[in-house]
């Protein structure tokens, strides 16, 4: 007998796991990104990206640091590190073996396996990370070939749509890449109606918008960050 | 099997890759690790295997005739052949049983046999598992990465496929479900030490997984509950929750991760549990004393497979025989699981010695003791490449569904450290796959 429940305990790791993910994937990106953006520029660069994110940084000077570094790579306490989000959807991940399949979920344990390798001998070298943003991507298209159930789909999707969401206007992405996203947010809403906030879709499709997309405003990136995070209903 | 040792790094790798894990805690603190795998496997021959499959089967009926009769008829008291004492003070004969008969009227629908195999050939039976037997994911999923690692390995020795576990599985979870609604297996949850297993069955027989909380039982009848109230009808419920957490309103009342009402529901076969509440009366070590006699008494069969020479401190002639040679048995206290409460006489000083004795002239009921069968050893190889020998059991799987079926493999633990007879994994133990031989 096919089970066509799912329980909200399920749906919310489901969520989590699909964020998680997501974060993991999107940091090792924009890592990258302001590793490249150093070559030009100066080392203090970096305190964009910790600011953005609203890590707090050691010196009053916002200097870029060694240890600050080692800490959004490896410190499990430090929410945004890679670590953390990796051993949060590692965990969500092993909760969910029997709906995710353990082909998806050894994509997670490979990439778990290659940060503590890399944390033991506190490996700074952001490209030694490439094996985890390729088992990222693999693990979300595993996702797409494995899983059959709609509602696990679904869930997961709206996770990784929303971090995506949440990620991207935190760095001032342009508006079409945000609106990418939220129309398949949106999409993905109307197979789930019943778990998402539909006063919060009201509000957002009025924000999101080209005429009043302005991330570099602090007051309107925190309202839509808000109601961003506040959409799914798990 | 020389290319598949060879291959030792790659299968830890994979093992690695699927997170075969299993959780122990430690003054309290819960830690998941790699449950040690010996890519040297265990290998039974097929003649060997027939006396093993022949000989389970048949202890395996009388074991669940045994329990029918125990919660209905008792014949097996009426007419003398175990005392009643044996029954009533078991720890785990459960009295909330008494006149229920389940799915099918299968109690034990997955046994776990311990046996070992002494260094003459013979096959013994050391204990019955009746209650949650665990670990056949593990040679399961050690076979799944083997047979990747080292194709050529399994193409040329005959080695029967291990992998239908899940299959037989599904198969006996169906029989008794019958088609009344889902098959779930309950876990305690994440930090419970076989957790992987759980999760593993689960996506590998099709079995929803749920967690304490998801399910409840409305009218009598199971449902396993999801968002906005929709609620599923449970036909099977294969738990990982030992009884006495099972049924709140039944048992003990400060659980948690038990199901209120579950027993009221079982009880008007609204649903099968898996294996049934109160199979501990048969998997007790003192019960197990009388098991081939059981066979004899309800199949009129000799016993297939031997128990280890066991003696029972309630009989007078045995009772003597242990406390003359306490320091060459090996005494078990028969309410303890896992290798706990196992004492080697020969390893206990003159005062330890006297104060075990005292302990069984007071509760002669508590102890059962046996003779120390020396275990054939095993080969590891070891992580420089060396090959050590270890003591090792096997706990094989014996499925009652429709028929009664042994999979075609099994657990072989081993123990890690030199000359110990302890090989359960919570105590450090590791595993190897178990090869039966097809020719």
């Amino acid at each position: 007998m096919v089970c066509n429940v799912i329980t909200a305990d399920k749906a919310n790791r489901l969520y989590w796991l699909g964020r998680y993910a997501e974060r993991v994937y999107i940091s090792l990106h924009l890592l990258r990104r302001y590793c490249d953006k150093v070559i030009d520029g100066d080392i203090s660069d970096f305190n964009e990206y910790y600011t953005a994110l609203g890590v707090k940084t050691t010196s009053d000077e916002h200097m870029y640091n060694e240890a600050l570094h080692l800490s959004q790579l490896y410190d499990k306490t430090n929410i945004y590190s890679i670590n953390s989000s990796l051993s949060l959807a590692n965990d969500n991940g092993i909760i969910l073996r029997r709906d995710i399949t353990s082909e998806s979920l050894s994509y997670l344990q490979m990439s778990q396996v290659i940060l503590e390798e890399c944390a033991q001998r506190e490996e700074k070298n952001i490209t030694m990370f490439q094996p985890i943003t390729d088992y990222m991507l693999s693990f979300f298209g595993s996702l797409d070939e494995r899983v059959f159930n709609k509602h696990i789909r679904n869930f997961i999707k709206y996770g990784k749509l929303v971090e995506n969401i949440d990620l991207h206007i935190r760095f001032n992405y342009p508006f079409y890449r945000i609106e990418k996203a939220y129309l398949s947010l949106k999409e993905y809403a109307q197979r789930e109606e019943a778990h998402i906030n539909a006063e919060k879709i009201d509000l957002l499709d009025k924000l999101i918008c080209e005429e009043k997309y302005a991330c570099a405003n602090e007051e309107y990136k925190q309202e839509v960050l808000f109601h961003i995070n506040n959409l799914i209903l798990v | 099997m020389k290319r598949l040792i060879k291959s030792k790094e790659s299968v830890n790798r994979w093992m690695e890759r699927f997170g075969v894990r299993f959780g122990v805690y430690k003054n309290g603190t819960f830690n998941e690790q790699l449950f040690p795998f010996d890519s040297i496997a265990r290998v039974i021959p097929k003649a060997d295997w027939e006396k093993i499959e022949a000989g389970l089967i048949q202890r395996v009926k009388a074991l669940n005739m045994f329990l029918n009769d125990i919660y209905h008829n008792k014949n097996i008291i009426k007419d003398g052949v175990i005392p009643k004492e044996f029954i009533y003070a078991a720890k785990d004969y459960l009295p909330q049983c008494e006149g229920i008969s389940p799915a099918k009227d299968i109690f034990s629908h997955i046994s776990g046999i311990d046996l070992v195999q002494a260094k003459t050939g013979e096959w013994y039976v050391l204990e019955d598992n009746l209650r949650i037997p665990s670990g056949a994911s593990y040679p399961m999923i050690a076979r799944t990465i083997t047979r990747k690692v080292s194709p050529e390995t399994f193409k040329d020795n005959n080695v029967a496929d291990n992998r239908n576990y899940s299959t037989l599985l599904r198969e006996m979870m169906d029989y008794v479900n019958d088609d009344r609604g889902l098959n779930v297996i309950l876990t305690p949850g994440r930090y419970n030490s076989a957790f992987f297993e759980h999760s593993y069955l689960a996506e590998k027989s099709g079995a929803v997984l749920a967690f304490p909380g998801e399910l409840a039982v409305e009218d009598d009848k199971l449902y396993y509950y999801g968002l906005h109230n929709n609620k599923q009808r449970v036909g099977a419920l294969y738990r990982r929750i030992s009884d006495e957490y099972l049924d709140p309103t039944s048992f003990e009342a400060s659980s948690m991760l038990g199901i209120p009402n579950l027993m009221q529901a079982y009880a008007k076969g609204n649903v099968a549990i898996i294996n049934s509440p109160g199979n501990g009366v048969a998997d007790d070590k003192g019960t197990y004393y009388f098991v081939p006699i059981m066979i004899k008494y309800y199949l009129n069969e000799d016993a297939i497979l031997q128990n280890a020479p066991t003696y029972l401190p309630y009989y007078k002639n045995d009772y003597e025989y242990i406390l003359n040679n306490i320091e060459k048995l090996v005494i078990k206290d028969v309410s303890e699981a896992g290798g706990y409460g196992v004492v080697f006489g020969r390893d206990l000083t003159p005062d330890k010695l006297e104060e075990l004795k005292n302990l069984i002239i007071e509760q002669p009921r508590r102890w059962i003791a046996q003779e120390i069968i020396d275990f054939k050893d095993l080969e590891i190889l070891e992580d420089d490449g060396s090959i050590i020998e270890r003591k090792a059991d096997l706990r094989a799987f014996v499925i009652s569904g429709e028929q009664t079926k042994v999979w075609r493999s099994g657990l072989t633990r081993y123990s890690r450290q030199e000359g110990s007879f302890i090989v359960n994994s919570s105590q450090g133990g590791g595993f190897k796959d178990t090869w039966v031989l097809d020719k």
